[in-house]
């Protein structure tokens, strides 16, 4: 069932708004388009130690992107641009495939509903591309 | 005549097939289903007559020769066209434009302008903007209301002596507002300009009639009109045809090729270069066909009720804006509507979850979407054979969908 989609927990994580909106002077900063359906996510980085300190979101797309954005905004503390670029590649390979996430990756799994929905795979991938995009 | 959406609803197949819940369909503004009798056609050509048309000699060319010009006679019953010679076969409403915007567009001049409106499918906006950087022509916009209707009283602002076309929506695919044509023609007559029609979301509601709409070029797709996917149509005044150089070069288009030289075969073959869409125009002439078989009469009163029905009780909830006009008079039972705290993406992916197919997001018509500043919306559109079921199927959606983001 579709439904299934908005569990309880993907919906409060849509609406955690803790780490939304800009910051002052970011480090790097990055927005990427998803052309088919016109979600939008813009990503604010501060670093340290070649890793995130700090990451705020501006989304303008379905709850699952937002979820995704504030999940990344706290899961993806002092991660490497590699590490994000391994996280993204996985994944798209654990909603395609069923393959694990890498280690301390494991809060992702609240997106599993997702692996049943082809066409919505983006918007949960949406951030984490703006963020290897920002750090690239 | 009578008109019974139910019964309908028994020619198509794709509501008899073994979905693992029923189908309410409602997103007849993207493509339409197709009844039996046009996938019937459609496979009677493919078995028994196919083979390439204009080429050869044997029976079946012949055959498919003869059924892809009865397709061009019956589109040019149809929209009203005076002769079958105005009928372009394209792959759809987007090539067809691309073709008024590479061929017409080839005779404009830096510093010309192009007027379109703020209500297009992209469609009707990317190639006028592709051309504009291609030749320098000015593009100009015709805004919007608050209520979905363009603002006829900025016309006189921008249709200006410059002005060589105005390319609009005869209905749009996100409002479902009727364009006042006449106002449009008006305008551009009065400066010697063109005017093109967008017709993909009018022309499944019934007959046009080209010669009274007064307009040059009118373009529309077969998909979105109960036949199949591949096939559009372009219709342009002969004369005006006649003076426009060839769209894409190839086979089919041309009256004679040698080392001197080429010479261009005249419309409508000049704008058809290789082989043409010859089952999928079979198709088009079936579901026109089916179309005209109906008391449309009698469906416009239904599909009023049905919208009248779902605008009321829209209109009674809070938080819920309909993206268009009020009322169902002068548009086409196309509504478009945001929740606040839903996503259309979301209020989509749940309405499908009980069997209720929609289309969320920007349409595209993002031009639309920033006046009205929303990301996007959720749009029900309706074809001949939606009845009250749907209509009560979206509303029970819709109040899950608060269920799930209150």
């Amino acid at each position: 069932m579709s439904s299934n989609l908005y569990q309880d927990k993907i919906i409060a994580l849509s609406k955690d708004l803790s780490n939304a909106g800009r910051l002052d002077k970011p480090d790097t900063t990055a927005t990427l388009d998803n052309p088919l359906c016109g979600d939008r996510v813009t990503l604010d980085i501060k670093l340290k130690n070649n890793g995130i300190s700090e990451l705020s979101h501006h989304v303008r797309g379905c709850a699952l992107c937002k979820a995704s954005a504030a999940l990344l905004a706290t899961e993806g503390k002092a991660k490497t641009s590699e590490e994000l670029m391994e996280m993204t590649v996985a994944l798209e390979n654990y909603f395609k495939e069923g393959k694990k996430l890498p280690e301390g990756w494991q809060t992702y799994e609240v997106f599993a509903p997702v692996k049943d929905h082809k066409s919505r795979y983006d918007c949960v991938l949406l951030p984490l591309k703006a963020a290897v995009e920002a750090l690239s | 005549m009578t008109f019974d959406p139910l019964s309908l609803r028994n020619q198509f197949p794709i509501f008899r097939t073994n979905l693992d819940k029923p189908l309410f369909y409602l997103d007849n503004a993207a493509s339409t289903q197709m009844p039996q009798t046009v996938i019937d056609a459609v496979t009677e050509y493919e078995t028994h007559s196919r083979a390439n048309v204009s080429r050869g000699v044997h029976r079946l060319a012949e055959a498919a020769t003869e059924n892809f010009e009865a397709a061009r006679q019956t589109v040019a019953r149809y929209i009203g066209a005076t002769s079958p010679k105005e009928v372009i076969f394209t792959s759809g409403t987007t090539d067809a434009i691309n073709l008024v915007a590479q061929t017409f567009g080839e005779q404009l001049e830096k510093g010309d302008e192009v007027v379109v409106t703020l209500a297009e499918h992209h469609s009707n906006w990317v190639p006028w903007y592709m051309l504009a950087k291609q030749k320098g022509i000015i593009l100009k916009f015709l805004p919007v209301e608050d209520n979905g209707r363009l603002d006829l009283s900025k016309l006189d602002q921008v249709v200006t002596s410059k002005c060589r076309l105005i390319a609009a929506t005869h209905c749009s695919n996100v409002t479902g507002a009727i364009t006042d044509v006449s106002a449009l023609v008006k305008a551009a007559k009065s400066v010697g300009a063109k005017v093109l029609l967008d017709g993909a979301q009018m022309v499944p509601h019934g007959p046009v009639d080209v010669g009274a709409l007064g307009v040059d070029f009118y373009a529309f797709s077969g998909h979105k009109m109960y036949a199949p996917n591949g096939i559009g149509v372009l219709w342009g005044q002969q004369s005006l045809l006649e003076t426009l150089p060839p769209y894409r070069g190839g086979g089919g288009m041309i009256r004679s090729v040698s080392l001197e030289g080429i010479t261009y075969a005249p419309p409508p073959e000049r704008f058809e270069a290789g082989t043409p869409p010859i089952a999928q125009a079979v198709g088009l002439k079936a579901a026109i066909e089916w179309i005209e078989s109906i008391d449309l009469h009698e469906a416009t009163k239904v599909s009023h009720s049905l919208m009248e029905t779902l605008l009321t009780e829209m209109e009674a909830q809070k938080g819920l804006r309909i993206i268009g006009p009020v009322g169902v008079n002068d548009r086409l039972p196309v509504v478009s509507f945001t929740l606040r705290d839903a996503h259309p993406h979301d209020v989509s992916q749940i309405l499908d979850s009980i069997g209720v197919a929609v289309r969320g997001g920007h349409h595209c018509a993002q031009p639309l979407m920033e006046a009205y500043e929303i990301d996007g919306c959720t749009r029900a559109s309706f074809g001949l054979y939606n009845d009250y079921s749907d209509v009560q199927t979206l509303l029970n959606g819709i109040d899950k969908v608060r269920g799930i983001f209150s």
